[in-house]
């Protein structure tokens, strides 16, 4: 029996989540997954686990702080809150690129002609600071949770620091990416103490890594 | 004006400051018990001092101001460093080896919004001046007794060596940058960019299978199949013969081997550790072996081995685990009227040589008016110290030189 508490991440993670989970063992093939959605806690009785639910941004610190034993979030969520946490496994699905999207019609084509003090609008303030530091341009960053692409459009920022995984997106709201600061896809965390104190359950997570390598990538 | 404590700072109010006392005694009682003598260092040292201690990589955790002679200071962040610096100032006027304890709040500049404590109360031992395994092993043991005396049960020791690493490192053949590359995944917990890392090297799989072991005593064996590397077996060997020491002792149901352990502090040189709470997931514990620290403030080459435990994180796990500070806390209140003050202060006086909790209070106004109502004057008197376990009110109110009335109120 595991006993794990197993931390969900809400949104367009979450049903290839679920779909690993299984695959993996963790949850019944009878889990009542509306319960989780309702009541945000679920607990799977067949497999002795329990599930919460919360944004993938959320996941790390519920994480770092032992509420959950494992979770799944994307990799540039990870970086940008940099949490004291174990990255265990790239699950591989949810795949998309942070990128550097300016406005057609601004002409630019690369980072290096940015003007210096350009107001950049993202939800990812952290890894953006860092980027355009190690460049070497100075920039005032906006932070916004969500809808980044707006932006630009209405004048609130010069050009934009988002995740992208078609492009259509960008290319809807007349954006062009000049730049990829990060290549991402959905994580398994682990927390510091669970890793030790569990760590029978965490040796088969990471055998089942092994074995599903291939798998990873193609999800 | 802002009138909270400065973030991640706060003041303990009288139940805390008994519980924090509480835990400081019950370790303290370990330490002396293992002779060693409570030293104090200043608040704080030199940056270059601290620097030294803490790394390149956790400088920035450091509170910083300038002197008026435009020197850097910085408030510490540990105490190892300072002790190292002291022990190195005073090598002339010291017989080694020493055995130093010690309590003391240590400063940390984190970053906002972690939920973490900038002012954590430390407390911990320096065992300096000995390069035996058999000091090794009485410093794990003194951590292991230490945290079993403040009540905690449910936790575990995690033991790790740095030569380990440096042996899979000379075998594996890795450069520099190689090395810092894995040390860095390792300290950052990622086990995803360390296996793609080591794809690039051959035998990728039992490089990764020797970084990630943990277990019980059965890795020895393991690491055996594994590797017939000189530095690697030395430093299992070395791990081996502590384990002896902890299990002669009879505490090895503790003790676990986490071969991928590494502290965040630089100045480790052999065997490294910490214990963490089963239950609610904190570090509650940390320290290792530093030969070369001293050095790097005199001349002198002085091995040492020492740890820290984290006093608030203890405080915590003892109420998730439930466990009950009881608080001898019962007081007594002498009331009187002014004719009666002499002899309710002698009275006073006396209670307190009985090493009873007792205090004055004197009667006024409508107070007086109610000399005879003790209901009403139990009442006005108890409600003013809603807060506090008052046993008893002792009354001196009478002219006559009678016997002073006591009411209890348990």
């Amino acid at each position: 029996m595991s006993n794990l508490t197993i931390a969900m991440p809400k949104g367009r993670l979450f049903d290839k989540s679920v779909d690993i989970i299984s695959n993996m063992d963790l949850i019944s093939n009878s889990a009542d997954f509306d319960i989780l959605s309702r009541k945000l806690i679920y607990k799977d009785e067949e497999k002795n686990n329990n599930f919460l639910l919360a944004k993938p941004k959320d996941v790390p610190a519920y994480i770092e702080h032992g509420a959950a034993d494992i979770g799944i979030t994307g990799k540039d969520v990870i970086r940008e809150h940099n949490k004291n946490l174990y990255e265990l496994l790239d699950l591989g699905f949810g795949a998309c690129r942070l990128v550097v999207a300016v406005p057609e019609k601004s002409g630019i084509e690369n980072v290096e002609n940015i003007p210096e003090h350009s107001r950049i609008a993202t939800s990812y303030p952290g890894i953006t600071r860092k980027y355009f530091a190690e460049l070497g341009i100075q920039v005032d960053i906006i932070y916004l949770s969500g809808s980044v692409e707006l932006g630009p459009q209405v004048g609130l920022s010069d050009l934009i620091v988002d995740i992208s995984s078609t492009g259509t997106t960008l290319k809807k709201n007349n954006l062009v990416p000049i730049a990829e600061i990060m290549e991402s896809s959905a994580r398994l965390v682990v927390n510091n103490v669970s890793y030790k104190v569990k760590h029978e359950e965490i040796k088969k997570l990471l055998a089942w890594g092994k074995k599903n390598e291939n798998l990873e990538l193609s999800i | 004006m802002n009138t909270n404590s400065p973030r991640g700072m706060k003041s303990h109010l009288p139940k805390t400051t008994y519980e924090i006392n509480q835990i400081k005694e019950n370790i303290e009682n370990v330490f002396a018990k293992w002779g060693y003598k409570e030293i104090m260092t200043p608040l704080m040292e030199y940056y270059d001092i601290l620097k030294k201690g803490v790394g390149e990589k956790n400088k920035q955790e450091l509170y910083k101001l300038i002197d008026r002679e435009g020197d850097v200071l910085s408030l510490k962040s540990e105490m190892t460093a300072p002790i190292a610096r002291t022990v190195a100032n005073r090598y002339s006027e010291i017989d080694l080896p020493l055995r130093y304890s010690y309590f003391s709040p240590v400063y940390r500049y984190n970053q906002d919004q972690q939920g973490k404590n900038r002012e954590i109360y430390q407390m911990g031992v320096e065992f300096i001046g000995s390069n035996k395994i058999s000091a090794d092993a009485e410093t794990l043991i003194t951590a292991v007794e230490a945290i079993k005396a403040t009540g905690i049960k449910d936790f575990e020791m995690d033991i790790g060596h740095v030569k380990y690493l440096e042996g899979v490192f000379t075998e594996f053949d890795l450069d520099f940058e190689e090395e810092e590359k894995v040390k860095s995944l390792l300290n950052e917990r990622n086990v995803v960019g360390l296996r793609k890392y080591l794809k690039r090297f051959e035998k990728g799989d039992l490089l990764e299978e020797l970084l990630l072991l943990r277990g019980g005593k059965e890795i020895f064996s393991k690491v055996k199949e594994l590797t017939d590397n000189k530095l690697i077996l030395d430093a299992v060997a070395n791990l081996k013969e502590v384990y002896d020491f902890l299990e002669d002792y009879g505490i090895e149901e503790y003790i676990n081997f986490d071969m991928s352990l590494i502290r965040g502090f630089n100045y480790y040189t052999g065997i490294v550790f910490e214990a963490f709470n089963k239950t609610l997931g904190y570090l509650i514990c940390g320290g290792g072996r530093y030969d070369n620290l001293i050095e790097k403030f005199s001349e002198e080459k002085i091995p040492a081995v020492g740890f820290a435990l984290g006093v608030e994180r203890i405080r915590l796990v003892l109420k998730g685990e439930n466990i009950d500070f009881q608080l001898d806390d019962n007081k007594e209140i002498i009331v009187f009227t002014k004719e009666n003050r002499k002899k309710a202060l002698s009275y006073l006086k006396k209670r307190h040589i009985q090493e009873e909790k007792s205090f004055m209070y004197m009667l006024s106004g409508s107070e007086l008016e109610n000399l005879d109502d003790f209901d009403y004057l139990k009442k006005k008197i108890s409600t003013k110290y809603n807060d506090e376990k008052i046993a008893r009110l002792i009354f001196f109110i009478n002219k006559k030189n009678e016997d002073p009335k006591v009411i209890s109120l348990n």
